[in-house]
């Protein structure tokens, strides 16, 4: 050691002393019981981890030499996702009430520098440069946002024709993928201009990551054939529904080539170990990737050859999102139910601890139905939850051969369950009067698990019934279509549920022969990507103009376009 | 061959100890309740069948099966008469009469059933079958793969009398507790079992999955005996077959080393078929091969459209699979845009064993222009068989749908239940195939040929001249058939399997087509 650097440590050796002695005498922090659901992760600089509560809304920051938590603060009644902006200040999303929420971290506090209220729901932020995007799910729209050290301002909100959530930023193009089914959209940032949108065969895509060496786009995503069945051998081999790891080249995602698939390969996820609901993925320097199978509380790694991990690490019960340190020494993994972080050593592919985030109080019923609505250990093997299909309790826009009609060979449209507690009687075919007969027919039919408990049915129907239905797209007046409505549809869509409670014969026999069916509620209509209980009709107008649903003669071209505008605003 | 004797095996499983209506309590049965069971059958026919004889037809085939026992009986104006009748009262009053005549032709009521059923199932088209609910079982497990068992083979040691190990599965309990072929088995749980019927050994080794048994086995020659304890499992089989088999359930898939090209062969649809096909694309592909041929020439069981729709999907990037009609409504069934071998270049080898759902599957492959077709002509048997579930908890094996092309065109010939072979060679073995009707027309035509007169029935194989034209111009392919004299092979190719050589070479110009 030079001499100069001696004496530069003997010039600050009383501040060391000084700091220490403070360090020996605080008590370190323990956080309060309470209920944070951690969502998102974000590593801030070498030393700390920051990770947000969804349901407490605070922001965590963990010491990770320590692997323990220093500091929580409130920041917003919900949280969900948080970044780094350049400077160090954060970024929040607040899926509650709305906003976009700047804040300057001094030390382990947080104060607000500015808030953006946006339309429903900001779900997530990637940032870029001076500027941030957010996914507005389900005004299916992305902000664009200008982020300074002391503002926030809303610069641009590129549209698109589904709902958003995950994002990936790639050069000056923004990915963005559908929250529900399997679009993927490229913006142009500079231009501000969806360039495509392109259909994988997927849903439930959770996570989109960068490979290593920059030239392929990995999407976590599942899949559900509509010509499988919902029996134990169809779910025992894959053939139901798959968990994937899907790796597309980037160049062909980000040119306007029509075959998105072309140079795609498909790995499931799923070889000889539960899997089901892929959540979130990342990948180390060395080029391993690692995903969180949210519904069965595991994370897998596969390595350069596309092997994967088999079994994979079971150590949380629904990790949800993940992040690796850049020395590559640790990967943080948000348990969103057990209220935890886990610690993951990617090198020895083992856990290496869990940082606690307090003391879980006691759940109420509609919290524990949370629970069960995303645990795939209620299904045949693991394979599937109840979300891998109602994608976080809305629907996969897919077709599904259930036994829920009574007969195999018909396929049906995957109901939307928001605003479901309130829609009696259930099934396509109305033959469940109440909704704890329909959710015991969902886990032990079509999930192909054991009947559930008397108890689980009952936290199940609590959380099912406090799901509100998704907003409408649209708020424009429509008195004349409501009229047109009124004339033509009400008697069967009767509102204010927009259903009613028997059956009718609408001439939409399905492939069984079944020609009666309960209307399915409108509510949330807009937020819907197909029609009937086939997806016959692919856009609202067609119910209309092709099938001439409620009218005896066929409507006029005026007609239609003013009950369209009606039914998007319910 | 390991499989085609589990296979057999668990045929063997399904058959014995089997009648057509073999519960005990039956055998007690009054006149009415055979009657009774009888108009099940048909009532079960005319409600699944998707294009059932009437009520009297059937009704007439029992009677007749009735007589035949007897080797008497006046028949002449039965079916006049049977055509006057209407209601089921009418039918079962004469029915009755039937049996009481011929009660005393048959040796036991067990066996007048047995004459009764199958008498009304000769009449119904497409080979139906009653399955008791042993057997159905059984068929239920090897449908979905989920035969439970030990994994062996067995036979019978008619020197020793005692049953023989023929084979072990890889995948089995029993091989992996160390069980040999060749060994005898000298007692089950501690029961000797020397003279006893094969059926009944295989009895005492089946039973409820998780559950154990413990063997008794020595070796042919020698007295000494060993026990081992095998657990009862789930056996997986392999419905997929490669090239050669290199190892136990160890295939070598590639067909043409030079040329990486690959060779599958689907023995039969399973609903694991999909998920095998997985498994060796990752395989295959890690191995650096790009091309496919696809075997489809044989039939598969009863059962099976499911499992070949999920298989169509899987080979398919999208389309039309084909639609399919039952007695409530038609389906479509659409591909999506996931697809095995993706970009490779396959070859499908159909011909007289294609029929069914393979026929289905190789008319979506080459409707969507995902193959060529290499081969003969198909059967054009377009009928679906499926189990209908009996009160017995039996099933009823009944064709219940016909399938169709993605178009809604139908490729079954004039008689689709019946397995015999279209017009397509005359007399002097020149192909007539624009006369065939129904079934595939391969897009590339390899001719087999019966050796006649010299009394020699072995197939021999020619093959045609390679049509001009590329490998995704079917149209072409096909129509320049018929132009194209067929050459005869003698000696020692009489063994080759022309149209597989035949697709390997279309394959390998594809390939080059392509490098160049």
């Amino acid at each position: 050691m030079k001499l100069a650097h001696l004496c530069g440590l003997i010039r600050f050796l009383p501040w060391l002393v000084i700091f220490s002695s403070i360090a020996a005498i605080a008590e370190p922090y323990v956080p309060p019981a309470g209920l944070r659901r951690p969502v998102a992760l974000a590593l801030a600089d070498n030393d700390s981890l920051l990770f947000i509560g969804n349901r407490s809304g605070t922001i965590s920051i963990a010491d990770t030499a320590q692997d323990r938590v220093v500091a929580e603060s409130a920041a917003a009644s919900r949280l969900a996702d948080i970044a780094v902006h350049n400077g160090g200040n954060i970024l929040v999303a607040d899926d509650e009430a709305n906003q976009l929420l700047l804040l300057a971290r001094r030390g382990t506090k947080f104060s607000k520098v500015a808030s953006l209220q946006l339309p429903e729901h900001p779900v997530k932020i990637r940032v870029s440069k001076d500027e941030c995007f957010v996914a507005l799910l389900w005004a299916r729209a992305i902000a664009v946002v200008d982020v300074s050290d002391r503002a926030l301002k809303l610069r641009a909100t590129t549209p698109l024709p589904f709902a958003p959530r995950e994002l990936l930023v790639v050069n000056e193009s923004l990915i963005v993928a559908d929250a529900f089914g399997g679009n993927l959209a490229v913006v142009d940032l500079a231009r501000r201009k969806v360039e495509s949108v392109r259909t994988l065969p997927a849903h439930n895509i959770r996570g989109l990551a960068l490979s290593s060496d920059g030239k392929r786009l990995y999407v976590a995503h599942q899949t559900l054939s509509p010509i499988a069945r919902t029996t134990p051998d169809d779910i025992r081999w894959g053939n139901l529904i798959g968990n994937h790891v899907r790796s597309l080249a980037l160049n062909t995602v980000l040119s306007l080539d029509p075959d998105l698939l072309n140079d795609s390969e498909v790995s499931l996820l799923r070889v000889v170990d539960n899997a089901a609901d892929p959540a979130a993925l990342a990948e180390t320097a060395d080029g391993n990737v690692l995903i969180a199978s949210s519904g069965t509380g595991q994370i897998f790694f596969v390595d350069e050859m596309q092997q994967l991990s088999s079994p994979g690490l079971q150590g949380g019960r629904r990790p949800t999102a993940i992040t690796i340190t850049k020395d590559n020494t640790r990967a943080y993994v948000a348990d969103t139910f057990g209220d935890q972080i886990l610690v993951i050593d990617p090198d020895m592919r083992r856990i290496r601890g869990q940082i606690a985030l307090g003391a879980r109080r006691s759940l109420t019923p509609i919290e524990r139905g949370e629970e069960l609505f995303y645990d795939a250990r209620l299904s045949h093997q693991g394979w599937l939850s109840c979300h891998s299909c109602h994608t976080d309790g809305h629907s996969n826009g897919l077709l599904s051969d259930t036994f829920g009609d009574g007969s195999f060979g018909a396929p049906k449209r995957v109901l939307s369950l928001l605003g479901v507690g309130e829609t009696g009687p259930w099934g396509w075919n109305g033959s469940f009067t109440t909704l704890e007969e329909q959710v015991q027919q969902s886990i032990h039919s079509t999930m192909g698990g054991p009947v559930p408990a008397h108890e689980d049915i009952a936290s199940l129907t609590a959380y099912l019934k406090s799901l509100k239905p998704p907003p409408a797209l649209s708020i424009a007046s429509a008195t004349r279509g409501q009229q047109i409505f009124n004339k033509h549809c009400a008697e069967c869509h009767q509102p204010s549920t927009y259903t009613s409670g028997r059956t009718y014969e609408v001439g939409l026999a399905d492939e069984v022969g079944t020609a009666r069916f309960n209307p399915p509620s409108l509510r949330g209509l807009s937020q819907r990507a197909g029609f009937f209980h086939d997806n016959r009709a692919k856009t609202l107008e067609s119910v209309f103009i092709e099938f001439q649903h409620g009218f005896e003669t066929a409507p006029s071209p005026d007609d239609i376009t003013e009950l369209v505008t009606f039914l998007r605003t319910l | 061959m390991n499989h085609r004797l589990f296979l057999s095996c668990a045929l063997l499983l399904c058959c014995v100890g089997v009648s057509i209506a073999s519960e005990p309590k039956r055998q007690t049965s009054s006149t009415d309740s055979l009657i009774d069971r009888a108009f099940t059958v048909i009532d079960l026919v005319l409600e699944h069948h998707v294009d059932p004889p009437t009520r009297q037809e059937m009704v007439l085939g029992a009677v007749k099966a009735l007589f035949k026992p007897a080797k008497a009986g006046d028949i002449i104006g039965l079916s006049k008469r049977i055509s006057t009748l209407s209601t089921a009262e009418e039918l079962r009053s004469l029915l009755r009469t039937r049996l009481e005549e011929a009660a005393g032709s048959f040796e036991s009521p067990h066996e007048m059933e047995a004459a009764l059923v199958r008498g009304i199932l000769s009449v119904v088209p497409g080979e139906p079958r009653l399955a008791s609910a042993k057997e159905f079982k059984v068929d239920q497990q090897l449908a979905n793969n989920r035969y439970v068992g030990i994994g062996i083979v067995l036979s019978f040691d008619t020197d020793s009398r005692f049953p023989r190990i023929q084979d072990t599965f890889a995948r089995g309990t029993a091989h992996r507790a160390g069980a040999k072929a060749g060994e005898l088995i000298t007692e089950i749980d501690g029961t000797n079992i020397h003279d006893m019927k094969l059926a009944s050994v295989i009895d005492m080794l089946r039973g409820e999955e998780g559950s154990h048994v413990t063997l008794s086995l020595r070796k042919p020659k020698e007295t000494e005996t060993r026990k081992i304890t095998i657990k009862r499992t789930v056996v997986p089989r392999e419905t997929v077959m490669g090239y050669r088999e290199v190892s136990k359930e160890n295939w070598d898939f590639t067909a043409d080393s030079s040329a990486r090209i690959g060779y599958l062969r689907i023995k039969e649809f399973a609903s694991s078929t999909a998920h095998e096909l997985r498994q060796i694309e990752k395989r295959l592909a890690g191995e650096g091969l790009r091309a496919l041929v696809l075997d489809l020439r044989m039939g598969v069981g009863p059962g099976k459209l499911q499992d070949a729709a999920l298989v169509a999907d899987a080979l398919l990037p999208g389309g039309t699979i084909g639609q399919v009609q039952t007695t409530k409504g038609l389906r479509k069934y659409e591909a999506d845009e996931d697809c095995l071998f993706r970009d490779w270049p396959m070859a499908v080898l159909v011909g007289e064993g294609t029929f069914g759902e393979t026929e289905w599957l190789a008319a979506a492959l080459q409707d969507n222009k995902r193959a060529l077709l290499v081969g003969q002509p198909t059967v054009g048997h377009a009928y679906s068989v499926m189990p209908v579930p009996t009160p017995d908890g039996g099933a009823l094996l009944l064709a219940n749908s016909i399938m169709y092309r993605g178009e809604g065109t139908a490729f079954h010939g004039p008689n689709p239940f019946s397995r015999r072979k279209p017009a397509v060679w005359d007399m002097d073995g020149q192909a007539v195939i624009r006369e065939a009707v129904g079934g595939l027309k391969p897009d590339v035509m390899v001719e087999l040929r019966r050796s006649r007169p010299q009394g020699n029935t072995r197939q021999n194989s020619s093959v045609k001249e390679e049509p001009p034209a590329t490998f995704y111009n079917l149209k072409e392919a096909a129509s320049a058939y018929e132009k194209v004299e067929p050459k005869r092979e003698t000696g020692p190719n009489r063994d080759r399997d022309m149209t597989l050589e035949k697709a390997v070479e279309l394959l390998r110009s594809r390939l080059s087509e392509s490098a160049g």
